[in-house]
């Protein structure tokens, strides 16, 4: 299955929406759309929701084969905890699509640090991008480990050691 | 070696993102006690993690006008009783703005330390959040050195999730 996220942002993100839902019967497996919070998109090809809880994303997510989604840290957090290859289309702030362009800002930085994320800024390549995302979900590729990750966890535990706080 | 104590830690948490991220950190608190605060009920009713004790549902008022002043003083009197009642040693945020009350009221009234990790999302400039959280951080963490230039000394890179 081919989760597609636009996350739980209130506003629309019909161009990659639209685009997974015009290719969907082409991909060869089912697509579920998730389209955000409050918002209506009339799918054609593949069911669709609005949101739904962590627990119930997390479940999703780990069921899939590929994720394809929105620029955005939860979307690749998420899909990396499960190991799923990632397909990233950013928000375009320019299009109304978000209010600034944080999202481009992500994507650049992710873009080539692993084999599993695949970046796209204009839908007409995301059909190619989801097929590569597939043969790597059929390989069963992996994500590399990555030390700056632990490095991170190491200082936040080191940061909780000293005193402070109430006594009580 | 005397082992370090538990410590009570309250995580603090927006929605989105920032709730993927303090997920990822809460691996890095075994054996403490955690709870979390949060104010989207209705993604996060289920949210569990192994180190997490508690959820906090936090009331948000309006965006503007009375109800903004309204639902910010209904905000203050809940992160009160959290506070009072939970008494936290350290208080943690991944960049949501719902930290900037309790990390003051914890800082002033418990002298609990505050570590504010920075969201992965902000690559170039610093979230809003960061300069009304930064004055009373400990520990101030940003996931990218070109951040560093726009805040002051407390400021540093310590690796990144993403």
């Amino acid at each position: 299955m081919i989760l597609v996220s636009a996350g739980s942002s209130g506003v629309m993100f019909a161009r990659l929406l639209a685009a997974m839902d015009e290719m969907a019967p082409r991909l060869g497996e089912p697509v579920l759309l998730q389209s955000g919070r409050e918002t209506r998109f009339e799918a054609r090809n593949a069911p669709c929701f609005d949101y739904v809880t962590f627990g119930t994303m997390q479940r999703l997510v780990s069921e899939c084969r590929v994720l394809v989604g929105q620029a955005s840290v939860g979307a690749v957090l998420m899909t990396r905890r499960f190991g799923k290859p990632l397909v990233l289309l950013p928000r375009d702030h320019t299009l109304g699509e978000l209010v600034d362009d944080h999202q481009f800002q992500t994507a650049r930085s992710i873009e080539g640090r692993s084999r599993m994320i695949e970046v796209v800024y204009d839908v007409a390549h995301l059909e190619a991008a989801v097929r590569r995302a597939q043969a790597k979900a059929d390989a069963h590729l992996t994500y590399e480990p990555d030390p700056e990750r632990d490095r991170l966890l190491a200082a936040l535990r080191a940061a909780l050691e000293g005193p402070g706080g109430p006594t009580a | 070696m005397i082992a370090a104590r538990p410590k009570r830690i309250l995580c603090i948490a927006g929605g989105g993102g920032h709730v993927e991220e303090l997920y990822e950190c809460l691996d890095a608190f075994d054996g403490h006690e955690v709870r979390l605060a949060h104010y989207d009920w209705s993604t996060l009713r289920d949210f569990r993690h192994r180190n997490l004790t508690r959820c906090y549902g936090i009331f948000l008022g309006g965006d503007k006008g009375m109800r903004l002043l309204i639902g910010t003083i209904l905000t203050t009197f809940q992160w009160l009783w959290i506070l009072l009642t939970f008494r936290p040693h350290i208080l943690f945020a991944t960049g949501a703005e719902l930290a900037i009350i309790p990390f003051w009221l914890a800082r002033v009234l418990l002298r609990s330390r505050c570590i504010f990790l920075e969201t992965a999302a902000r690559k170039e400039r610093p979230s809003g959040t960061a300069p009304f959280v930064y004055p009373v951080c400990e520990t101030f963490l940003v996931q990218s050195e070109a951040l560093l230039k726009h805040l002051g000394p407390k400021a540093r890179y310590a690796g990144r999730l993403m």
